[in-house]
């Protein structure tokens, strides 16, 4: 389902998820709702049988603000279920719908990238140049403005597809040649 | 080795999400970060609002009454061209007068050159200085490729100058990183215009991109209202060239683009013999080209600098007049936050070179051969209490060497209060002003309107009386002064509404006083020698132009836009607008010029994501001046899309009429044609 053309869905999913705390926003809240809003325009092949949409974080620090943020919160009419990729050892069986990489995990990166390769797995991440370098979805904030990169060639091959919509708000990234490594 | 391209960088968008993340860092914004995942990322892309205040905005913090056509709602529709584009816009009012001639006014005044509605492509004027109104029949870009068209109905004189008196039409085209690749789009309409178009899009280098288009038009016309060939088809032929460069701090746009066609239509003329008038057909050369170089940087410190420097050749040869003009355009603003204040500033400078020639039916009684605009404004918005309230205050000052002596000086006072979340109230009080054209002070023209024959009361001439204008070198601005109130916001989850209020006052604004009555063809003055009606197959009854009208218009709009589940949206509008004419007492008042009530309805079903049905039905209040009858119109439209190369795309315009007369042009000049059901097929292949 792709849900380009679809205005003001989000008006209609989101009734009344009202938290009282008058809280502090943070970097990571922008790009936790930013992810959150990236889905809306991300098909994902085949359809799920899963009760839960994945999302897997790797990023110990981010975890808590995660689960509580998106909390009660849906993904394509799934509960959404974070995961912790835990350090130790990346299990390539663990089911994901989409990986989040944080800054703080930025060596973790590639190995994330090449287990996840070939597999229906939206990836996003914030550690500078990643779209660049074959992510998915690169996110950065710089001087108090987000932004987004997103890498058409690397979405494509894990078989995604991402609506015009997003893309038009985003960097769009060709690339012709994958950096040998 | 890596070749990495980045095809766009849309800093506006961008630009507009930082603008929302900031405020929702601010330390002091009691918002939760849960709010954070009320926005919606769509919506936002698609309110984006530069037209209000030159700079990115939320439309719901917008004081102003602003509504936007997205190229998401011209793809539903099926539409084919700016002005049915408009008709889906509340407060607008667009009447067709024949197959290539439209009149779109705004907020209760119109005509086939509406003189107070201002519209500019991508920031490039379309307004025509010389004959104050727009030629919307050269005005058709390739449709796929405007990305909005954002309308403000009343005044935007503070940032977009003299002659936005009752509203402003901005219709910005996208980027051309936004589609790669080719595509070729045909359309097929029996009763409409035709149209095949090749596009072509890509990169130049690492940072840049292009796209290029070539487009041909051709319509075969229509019949004359009451019968007979209306000789309105036409042709037109476009190519466009735009380049676009973005680095992470500056973007750059280089754009090009030509056009030549040939404007049917059917002149009246004078004829001594009863009716007293006979018609012939006559085609206008149209043709036109211009060069545009924009450039914005945004700076360290967040603020923005926008430029844009532009040639602009337009020609036309018609039965009425001919007219070459360039139009040399040099526009620079910045934008800066300090503290509570977001202020813009710029000005531009803007030289016209023109060279125009009459008609039998035209004549120009001082040779103008060219002007000057020069314009700076300030804009300042306050903010007082944070996401409550907020007043923007702003000035414009601008000169035009066709009234040497006016400094035109255009000031503004606005005011946002959201009293509580999800609705907010605007309210404005704006002076605008309306500067002469080269019509107004220079043009005689013969023959508007009806011959009145002889032995009509109206004629005490035992010949033909004609009806003309006379130009007058004293013409002046005129002046508006307008208060408006608005409230928007959202009921529920599924409801928005939008309501706007306006009183607009009038100084000074056109009103014709009979001036002469001259023998035609001698051009002797009944005055001078009262014998010259011997040897006359008419006479010419001429009316000067003056400032001795004022009037007041008052109305409001309101938009619902409804949205009961994700695959279904419906959306209405009901517009009035009720003209009150105080004449001077030499002249009288015609009755309404413009269709008091509107309404909309339209309706846009995506049962899948590849197919979408729309409808839209619109119903149009009678004119008494010129004499139209109310009317009921609909179109309906079905879109498919079929695995992302082919787009089809079928309807039916005007379905609950096999022809209406929509308008008459107010000069007389044209004579109207029906506009007739049409039933037309839409393919774009994107390769």
């Amino acid at each position: 389902m792709v849900f380009r053309y679809q205005l003001g869905i989000a008006l209609l999913l989101l009734g009344g998820v009202q938290l009282a705390a008058a809280d502090t926003v943070t970097e990571d809240d922008v790009k936790l709702a930013l992810i959150y809003k990236i889905t809306r325009f991300v098909s994902w092949p085949g359809a799920s049988s899963r009760s839960h949409f994945d999302l897997c974080l790797a990023g110990e620090r981010t975890y808590g603000v995660a689960t509580e943020r998106l909390r009660g919160r849906k993904i394509r009419d799934r509960d959404i279920r974070v995961t912790l990729l835990a350090r130790q050892a990346v299990d390539s069986q663990t089911h994901c719908d989409l990986v989040y990489v944080t800054q703080d995990e930025a060596d973790r990166t590639h190995i994330l990238m090449e287990s996840f390769a070939g597999y229906p797995v939206l990836m996003v991440s914030d550690v500078p140049g990643f779209a660049e370098d074959g992510g998915m979805v690169g996110l950065s904030f710089v001087d108090g403005r987000v932004g987004m990169t997103i890498n058409v060639a690397a979405y494509e091959r894990a078989g995604l597809t991402i609506g015009s919509q997003l893309l038009e708000l985003a960097h769009v990234i060709e690339v012709e040649q994958r950096a040998g490594r | 080795m890596r070749n990495t391209k980045i095809q766009q960088f849309d800093s506006l968008s961008t630009g507009l999400l930082s603008a929302i993340l900031l405020f929702w860092m601010s330390p002091s914004s009691a918002s939760s970060a849960n709010d954070l995942f009320d926005l919606s990322i769509e919506e936002l892309v698609n309110l984006q609002v530069t037209t209000v205040s030159r700079k990115a905005e939320r439309l719901s913090d917008t004081t102003s009454a602003v509504f936007v056509i997205t190229q998401d709602d011209i793809q539903r529709h099926g539409v084919r061209s700016i002005p049915d584009a408009l008709r889906l816009a509340p407060g607008l009012s667009v009447l067709q007068i024949d197959a290539n001639k439209w009149a779109v006014g705004s907020r209760g005044i119109s005509g086939r050159f509406a003189n107070k509605l201002l519209v500019l492509m991508d920031g490039r004027l379309l307004y025509t200085p010389s004959f104050s109104g727009v030629f919307w029949d050269v005005q058709q870009t390739l449709i796929e490729e405007v990305d909005r068209i954002e309308i403000i109905r009343g005044p935007g004189a503070v940032v977009w100058g003299t002659n936005a008196v009752n509203g402003v039409i901005n219709i910005i085209t996208k980027p051309s990183a936004s589609a790669p690749g080719g595509s070729v789009v045909g359309g097929l309409d029996p009763e409409g215009a035709e149209f095949l178009a090749v596009r072509q899009a890509g990169h130049l280098g690492d940072a840049s991109t292009y796209r290029a288009f070539l487009k041909y038009q051709s319509a075969d016309g229509n019949q004359l209202v009451g019968g007979g060939d209306g000789a309105d088809g036409w042709d037109l032929l476009r190519g466009s060239f735009r380049a676009d460069k973005a680095s992470d701090h500056s973007e750059m746009t280089l754009s090009v683009e030509a056009y030549t066609g040939s404007m049917g239509q059917t002149v009246i003329g004078f004829d001594p013999l009863p009716p007293f008038f006979d018609v012939f057909p006559n085609d206008a050369d149209v043709g036109g080209a211009f060069a545009a170089a924009n450039m914005s940087v945004t700076h360290h410190n967040n603020s923005k600098t926008t430029g844009q420097f532009y040639v602009d050749y337009t020609t036309r040869d018609s039965a009425l007049f001919s007219e070459d003009r360039t139009t040399f355009s040099f526009d620079l603003q910045h934008q800066r936050s300090f503290g509570r204040h977001d202020v813009v500033a710029g000005g531009w400078l803007r030289f016209n070179r023109y060279d125009i020639g009459g008609s039998n039916r035209l004549d120009l009684l001082a040779e103008v051969d060219g002007d000057r605009v020069i314009s700076a404004f300030v804009q300042d918005e306050i903010s007082i209490v944070d996401d409550a309230l907020s007043v923007e205050l702003g000035l414009k000052i601008e000169n035009n060497e066709l009234s040497p002596d006016d400094i035109e000086v255009m000031p503004t006072a606005r005011l946002l209060w959201k009293p509580v979340e999800k609705h907010s109230v605007w309210a404005a009080v704006t002076r605008a002003v309306r500067t002469p054209s080269i019509a107004d002070l220079t043009a005689a023209v013969s023959d508007i309107g009806i011959v009145i024959p002889p032995g009509d009361p109206f004629n005490p001439f035992p010949v033909p009386m004609r009806q003309g204008t006379v130009g007058n070198p004293a013409f002046e601005s005129e002046t508006n002064l307008s208060v408006e109130l608005g409230i928007r916001g959202q009921l529920n989850e599924t409801l928005s509404y939008d309501l706007a209020l306006f009183d607009m006052s009038y100084d000074g604004i056109r009103s014709f006083v009979p001036a002469d009555v001259n023998c035609s063809p001698s051009g002797i003055s009944i005055a001078v020698d009262p014998t010259c009606l011997f040897t006359s197959d008419s006479v010419i009854a001429r009316a000067v132009f003056t400032n001795d009208n004022d009037s007041t218009i008052r109305g409001g709009e309101l938009s619902l836009d409804w949205m009961p589940v994700k695959q279904w949206r419906v959306r209405s509008t009901v517009s009035y607008a009720r003209e009150r004419l105080e004449p001077a007492p030499s002249t009288f008042d015609a009755g309404s010029t413009y269709p008091e009530w509107q309404f909309s309805l339209r309706s846009e079903w995506s049962p899948t994501d590849s197919i979408g049905v729309a409808a839209f039905v619109r119903y149009v209040d009678e004119i008494e001046f010129p004499a139209i009858d109310e009317y009921w119109q609909a179109n309906v439209n079905l879109r498919w899309s079929i695995r992302d190369h082919w787009v089809v795309s079928m309807g039916v315009r005007n379905l609950l009429d096999d022809a209406t007369e929509e308008y008459r042009s107010e000069l007389g000049d044209v004579f109207p044609t029906e506009i007739e059901r049409s039933a037309f097929l839409n393919l774009r292949f994107s390769y």
